[in-house]
């Protein structure tokens, strides 16, 4: 991901959802949507970690961040 | 003296701390099995591992598992190493799977595993005896380590949706950096009481060189 967007963090002065989070990333020149959504869902083998909880177990895409939330997109290993 | 190179970093009685530490280390792989001679070099004194798998050729390629060890089982193999490594430390081999290993008297967890019913199997037994776990998983080139109290938060559950099981590619330094990195805090939560990784996730991605941290949620009292 990193090569791909060119950044390992970004700040954002952004309230809203998961989603309002992405697009808004991708207005300023970062296309994360297309790696990590498909169909307007994530794609198998990412994972989005809002403080550490999976949006999946929270409100999905709808679920709320403020600016002092931490989201984290990654695929996650699961090899040993 | 056989230590005297890492007490000026854990103290005399953080390597003290560590002789009389009991650990248990689930999965004999390519995490587990680099883990177990990380901790035996050190010097940490009781490690119970387990994994019910033999060393095929295929594991070669990430271990220091010998030619010599094809079909034998993993943890007798590693019993062997870590004999001849530093015959001060305790190993005790577990042929078995890690669900039926009684999870009880540890100082720590180390989650090594390659699937993810048997990680959520060991969470939650490690969560039961409050113990926490120190968790590694790799893939390729990327890889993610964390040390996080189960009881408290379900690490496994948030990073894994799907249980499916596929046998992963994976390079050797991969397993052996996250190994490291594991064993790097496990001996310094033994000798020193408290781990940089404590409560965080450490993401890499080899390929790019690229090192990441999560925040993990703290214990709630």
């Amino acid at each position: 991901m990193r090569e791909k967007l060119g950044i390992k963090e970004l700040q954002l002065e952004v309230e809203g959802t998961v989603l309002d989070i992405l697009r808004e990333m991708e207005k300023i020149g970062y296309p994360v949507g297309d790696l990590v959504l498909k169909d307007g869902k994530v794609k198998r083998g990412f994972i989005i970690l809002v403080n550490g909880k999976n949006i999946v177990h929270l409100e999905g895409l709808s679920t709320r961040v403020g600016v002092a939330d931490k989201v984290a997109i990654f695929p996650p290993a699961g090899g040993g | 003296m056989r230590y005297s190179r890492q007490i000026p970093i854990v103290g005399e009685e953080g390597q003290r701390r560590l002789a009389g530490a009991r650990v248990f280390v689930a999965g004999a792989g390519g995490l587990g099995s680099n883990l177990v001679l990380h901790l035996s070099s050190a010097g940490l004194g009781h490690i119970v591992v387990a994994d019910h798998d033999v060393v095929t050729e295929s594991n070669l390629n990430r271990t220091f598992f010998r030619v010599s060890d094809l079909g034998v089982p993993k943890v007798e193999a590693l019993a062997r190493l870590v004999g001849e490594l530093n015959p001060e430390v305790e190993l005790e081999p577990l042929r078995m799977r890690v669900e039926e290993v009684d999870i009880g008297d540890f100082d720590l967890i180390f989650d090594c595993l390659d699937n993810v019913e048997s990680r959520l199997n060991l969470e939650s037994s490690a969560a039961d005896a409050g113990l926490d776990i120190v968790h590694g998983g790799i893939e390729g080139l990327r890889g993610q380590v964390a040390h996080y109290h189960p009881s408290s938060y379900r690490l496994i559950r948030e990073l894994f949706t799907s249980r499916s099981r596929a046998r992963n590619p994976v390079l050797g330094p991969t397993a052996m950096l996250a190994a490291s990195l594991m064993a790097l805090e496990g001996i310094l939560h033994i000798s020193r009481g408290r781990g940089p990784l404590l409560g965080k996730m450490l993401i890499f991605d080899l390929d790019t060189l690229s090192f990441g941290e999560v925040d993990l949620p703290e214990p709630e009292h």
